[in-house]
């Protein structure tokens, strides 16, 4: 007889039991659960510093091979979860540690907290949505790496760290909050929206891409002011932000943006657009 | 069979496949997106001479992409390349050079051309490209890029690329008066009412043609030539079609994404052009050899536009 997949594998983290080496539970992905069942899933090997542990030690399992994945507990130091994943869904309830998406090329990353440094880093493809804050280097390159984010789409609703978008390739980053220094720091392409306010160095070194601005930030002498007009793609991008349910009403009705092209000591056929109002 | 008194000639439209683009044309205001939709659907009347047809829809577009006022167009052609060849001679002549507009595909296609794709080098590698995500697009999930090409008002977005469907061009009817005026009113009337069906255009000035032709001709170099028989000034010199009570008659072409509106908007049409001073209404067809689409007059009218 075969077994109906269930509709939602639930993971609730039991904790580290007083360790603070952090978990590194790669395997929790759509990918990798939704063939298996609930015994399998249990044994699925972790690993907890440099001893390999197994799923079930740190987690319970309810439900079995299905590709909507929710994680429940406070997982500050759980990391990798959904790193490298294709396609289905995982919902974290709760904060999330390290290197959350990572990698991901495709599927859904939903995470009802606060995700940890290098979330959704160098992902190509899916949706990463935090709806907390996020740490640094969110959709960055890992050291040595030539690219960060190559695709997709990051929405972070609360604040972001350094370095949001270094290296950046291809793909979407909104951040409704602040972020730190070094915004779409040596980005290649790419756009990142940042309803907040910036840090120092933004754009430091980008070669194309664009970041959009809804505060004036503190404009590094290499790039240049070139025009103020509309931008049209930004109301495209807005309404498709706003339809989708992440709410962009407080800047939605924003047209007149100053144009400064830049980083001049590259090869400055990126952009900094300041909204005007 | 007769609508309001009007005799319906029991025959049909003959059409022909096609394919077919919808485009979404936006500016400042609607004013500039009509300018470009016209100077668009300028000089496209007939495939045959022309190359494509194309026309104004007559339904709102609703909510467009940039949230600014929008107008749609449809354009028609025999082939995916005769189709691709006018969309970037149109949409780079008529609406990137129209102040303040953007042009967006407005068809989820059974495949795509490249528009913006090839357009974008105007931009003289000052173009930018962006992409909007799947997951961020509504309309079926299908990423979207949009080119921006600098010029000199600002930028010129163009969607990258831009779906195609199969379509339907040729449905007609033909509208026979008791004279011009009376003929031009109801010819009138009809496309105003065809208008507010979705999908479809009338292609010719107005909606409305005069010089319907039939294929062939007495000249060996020309393949089609003035349908004398519908020609009320020569029909005591050829085999007319006309009763003695007709005194002008005019034509109204449709083109549509499918046959069903088509049709929908001929029975609309017919029922609109059915009033006073009309003595018929016929159909013009090439005895049904040509066309793959066969639009049944008395069967449109008795089955709600449905085919």
């Amino acid at each position: 007889m075969t077994a109906q997949p269930m509709e939602e594998i639930v993971l609730t983290f039991k904790g580290t039991r007083g360790s603070t080496i952090p978990l590194e539970a790669d395997p929790i992905t759509p990918d990798v659960l939704q063939l298996k069942f609930r015994p399998e899933i249990e044994r699925l090997p972790l690993y907890h510093g440099n001893e390999q542990v197994l799923l079930g030690d740190f987690f319970t399992v309810k439900g079995e091979r299905s590709n909507q994945i929710r994680v429940q507990g406070d997982l500050s130091l759980v990391k990798n979860i959904g790193a490298g994943m294709q396609a289905g869904r995982i919902v974290v309830e709760g904060n999330i540690g390290m290197h959350v998406g990572a990698r991901m090329s495709g599927g859904e990353i939903e995470i009802h907290g606060n995700a940890d440094d290098w979330a959704g880093a160098e992902m190509t493809g899916g949706l990463l949505w935090i709806k907390g804050n996020a740490g640094n280097r969110a959709g960055s390159a890992y050291r040595g790496s030539k690219y960060g984010m190559r695709g997709g789409v990051i929405l972070i609703e609360g604040s972001g760290g350094h370095e949001v978008g270094g290296y950046m390739r291809r793909g979407l980053i909104v951040v409704r909050g602040d972020v730190e220094d070094h915004t779409g720091a040596r980005m290649v392409a790419g756009s990142i929206f940042v309803l907040g306010r910036l840090g120092a160095r933004t754009g430091g070194g980008m070669k194309r891409g664009s970041i959009v601005c809804f505060h004036t930030p503190d404009m590094l002498p290499t790039f240049r002011l070139t025009s103020t007009y509309t931008p049209l793609f930004i109301p495209i991008f807005l309404r498709s932000l706003q339809a989708r349910g992440f709410s962009v009403s407080e800047v939605q009705r924003a047209r007149h943006f100053t144009r400064y092209c830049g980083d001049m000591a590259e090869l400055g056929k990126g952009e900094i657009l300041v909204c005007q109002g | 069979m007769q609508l309001n008194g009007v005799p319906i000639e029991d025959t049909y439209a003959e059409a022909f496949p096609a394919v077919g683009a919808r485009v979404l044309i936006t500016a400042e205001d609607e004013r500039w997106a009509r300018e470009a939709a016209q100077s668009f659907t300028g000089f496209a009347t007939s495939v045959i001479g022309c190359g494509c047809e194309a026309g104004v829809e007559g339904v709102d577009p609703g909510e467009t992409p940039d949230g600014r006022p929008g107008v749609s167009v449809l354009i028609f052609a025999m082939s995916k390349k005769g189709l691709h060849d006018q969309l970037i001679k149109r949409v780079g002549q008529s609406v990137m050079t129209c102040p303040s507009t953007a042009c967006y595909n407005a068809l989820q296609g059974e495949s795509w051309l490249s528009v913006g794709g090839k357009l974008r080098f105007f931009g003289d590698g000052f173009q930018f490209s962006k992409v909007l995500h799947g997951m961020l697009n509504p309309a079926g999930g299908r990423a979207r890029r949009f080119w921006r090409i600098p010029v000199m008002d600002g930028e010129f977005v163009v969607e990258d690329r831009f779906g195609v469907a199969k379509g339907v061009a040729g449905g007609n009817f033909l509208v026979l008066g008791e004279g011009l005026q009376a003929s031009l009113q109801a010819a009138d009337a009809a496309v105003k009412a065809m208008r507010r069906v979705p999908g479809v255009i009338m292609p010719f000035p107005g909606g409305v043609v005069r010089s319907g032709s039939k294929v062939g001709s007495q000249y060996k170099f020309l393949t089609a030539s003035t349908n004398t028989a519908y020609c009320p000034t020569i029909r005591r010199q050829v085999q007319s079609a006309l009763p003695d009570d007709v005194g002008a008659v005019l034509e109204i072409v449709i083109d549509g994404l499918t046959p069903e509106a088509v049709a929908e908007a001929m029975r609309v049409g017919i029922h609109a052009a059915c009033r006073e001073g009309i003595k018929g209404i016929s159909a013009g067809n090439y005895g049904g050899k040509l066309g793959k689409y066969h639009f049944r007059l008395h069967e449109i009218l008795k089955s709600g536009g449905r085919t």
